[in-house]
């Protein structure tokens, strides 16, 4: 058994539906390069201020753009994508020629590594478009870049990328359990966005990080926290909050998938 | 050894007072060789049997063996699957549909011949959406036979298929079965096409085997006597149960060896025999009254 194969004729499915794979995956880039130019062009050049601190660490910027991870709307899309790659079976009832070939557990984890590989291809796109713009900015400016490569710089956004694709990993991992569960798209969809706006509500409204340490997007916030800002405490707390997420909705999901009856998928 | 065995094979629907029993203790053998028949009227359970048999659905009781492994992902590569309609992405073409069921299936894709066996070589390129029902279908045979499986489950591969299409289709199914090897299970609704192209049938229904065994056994065990003889009411009465009225005569259900002894008893009770001759039933005869018959009747 070629699991590289499984994943490839995944990666093919969700390449081959380009109107999913961009909505589901590059809107989120998109839409955060649009930002950040916009930011640039409008706010940053007409008023005569910078983001840019007087030395430019690029990847440290870079890394900073990825707390895209946390963004509700982005949630939306990403939650798209990810519904598109679980849901493709069930709507196309094409489980019939994947089950009695290959087992259960091997198709959904195939399913889980290319959500997985899209949403860090997602992410990766999103501090490319980042570094490019900041790379524009400082040349149009000539502005000092002090720092294009530090050891720091690639600690920090090793750090930022682990925590916005756990964070990610979260919200697949709830998508795919709602997909399987309801065996809809759409279903999955609005729940997983409306659990991640409930989520943001009770943040705002009900109460402080200590009390909802064990919400995935506190914990998520917590670690962006410990990536920025050194010695802060938590990191390793919050990284096992999102693990165990990880680890109790993907679990789920492949028990649920593994015992469900495929009369009509 | 048998292709595909089945031993007591249950299944169940739904909790409490709203279980359904759809499968009650299921049981035969496919051979490893030729083309085996499942029959049965809507309802009675066949595709939750294949699907059963593809591990698609779980069974509440009993045993699947296929190849006298223990059904499971190991023993199911050694089969293809076509189960219900054939369903397909109709974003991609038959080619890259085929060559992602050989990735899955984790075996070497072979898609030119398969298209080839099927007759879509010329459209190998072209989107599934675009299929016609019968393109559909044969998409469907040649991805259960992706990776050369020792047996096949098709499940009414003929459905959606005009008469050359039907033609073709069991040219290719007696061509599997008997050039390549390949066993056939098939669940078909055109006892005509089966009664041609099947060796064994297994009648379900309502959840159970009602027959099972050769065709040819099969319709020779409800073969009769058909008599034109004067007069034919008296006639009946006199032989009692085994004969009925029947087409202005008698039809008498007897061994073929008694036939003759039949007749002379008749003549020489001054009956006037004026023909006789034996009617042998076909399938769909067969299946209809295998499948009417009252519960407490069936053999």
């Amino acid at each position: 058994m070629s699991f590289r194969r499984l994943v490839q004729a995944e990666l093919r499915k969700i390449l081959v539906q380009k109107s999913l794979f961009v909505t589901g995956f590059l809107a989120v880039p998109a839409f955060a390069l649009l930002l950040k130019v916009l930011m640039q062009v409008v706010v940053f050049r007409r008023t005569g201020r910078s983001d840019l601190a007087e030395g430019v660490d690029l990847l440290t910027m870079a890394a900073r753009s990825l707390s895209v991870s946390g963004n509700t709307l982005a949630h939306l899309f990403f939650a798209l994508g990810v519904a598109a790659i679980f849901s493709l079976e069930y709507r196309y009832l094409t489980w019939r020629h994947l089950v009695p070939r290959q087992s259960r557990f091997w198709l959904c984890l195939a399913k889980f590594v290319t959500a997985a590989l899209c949403l860090a291809f997602s992410l990766l796109f999103v501090a490319a478009a980042d570094g490019i713009v900041t790379l524009l900015t400082v040349g149009m400016d000539e502005h000092p870049i002090l720092s294009v490569f530090t050891v720091d710089g690639l600690a920090t956004f090793a750090m930022a990328f682990a925590s916005g694709m756990l964070e990610l990993l979260v919200l697949l991992a709830l998508t795919a359990l709602l997909t399987i569960a309801f065996r809809s798209a759409m279903v999955a969809v609005l729940t997983a966005f409306l659990v991640t706006l409930a989520s943001v509500l009770v943040q705002a409204y009900i109460g402080s990080p200590q009390e909802l340490w064990w919400l995935p997007a506190v914990a998520a916030n917590e670690m962006r926290d410990a990536t920025f800002t050194p010695n802060q405490p938590g990191l390793l707390l919050s990284a096992t909050i999102l693990v165990g997420w990880v680890a109790i909705l993907g679990g789920a999901s492949f028990f649920i998938f593994q015992r469900q009856e495929l009369a009509n998928e | 050894m048998t292709a595909i065995a089945l031993s007591c094979v249950s299944k169940s629907f739904g909790w409490g007072t709203g279980r359904t029993l759809v499968l009650d203790q299921v049981s035969f053998d496919v051979p490893e060789t030729g083309v085996y028949g499942l029959l049965g009227p809507n309802g009675a359970g066949k595709s939750t049997l294949l699907r059963i048999i593809c591990g698609l659905l779980r069974h509440t009781g009993g045993d699947v063996r296929l190849f006298g492994e223990k059904a499971a992902v190991r023993s199911r590569s050694m089969i293809g699957v076509l189960v219900d309609s054939p369903t397909f992405y109709p974003f991609m073409s038959a080619r890259q549909f085929l060559n992602g069921v050989a990735d899955v299936a984790g075996v070497k894709a072979e898609t030119d011949g398969l298209l080839k066996l099927v007759d879509l070589t010329r459209a190998a390129d072209q989107r599934i959406s675009g299929f016609s029902l019968g393109m559909r279908q044969r998409l469907g045979i040649a991805c259960a036979l992706v990776g050369r499986p020792r047996a096949v489950i098709l499940d009414e591969p003929t459905n959606g298929l005009d008469p050359d299409g039907m033609i073709e289709m069991r040219g290719l199914i007696q061509r599997l079965s008997y050039e390549e090897g390949v066993a056939v299970l098939l669940s078909s609704h055109l006892l005509d096409e089966v009664e041609k192209i099947a060796d064994r049938v297994v009648i379900l229904n309502q959840g159970r085997v009602v027959a099972e065994g050769q065709v040819s056994d099969l319709l020779g065990r409800q073969e009769y006597l058909w008599l034109d003889v004067r007069p034919a009411e008296a006639v009946v009465a006199r032989l009692g149960s085994v004969a009925r009225l029947e087409d202005d005569g008698v039809a008498v259900t007897i061994a073929k060896a008694d036939g003759a002894g039949l007749l002379k008893s008749l003549i020489l009770q001054g009956f006037e025999v004026r023909e006789a001759k034996w009617i042998r039933p076909n399938l769909e005869s067969f299946f209809l009254a295998e499948t009417r018959r009252p519960e407490g009747m069936r053999r």
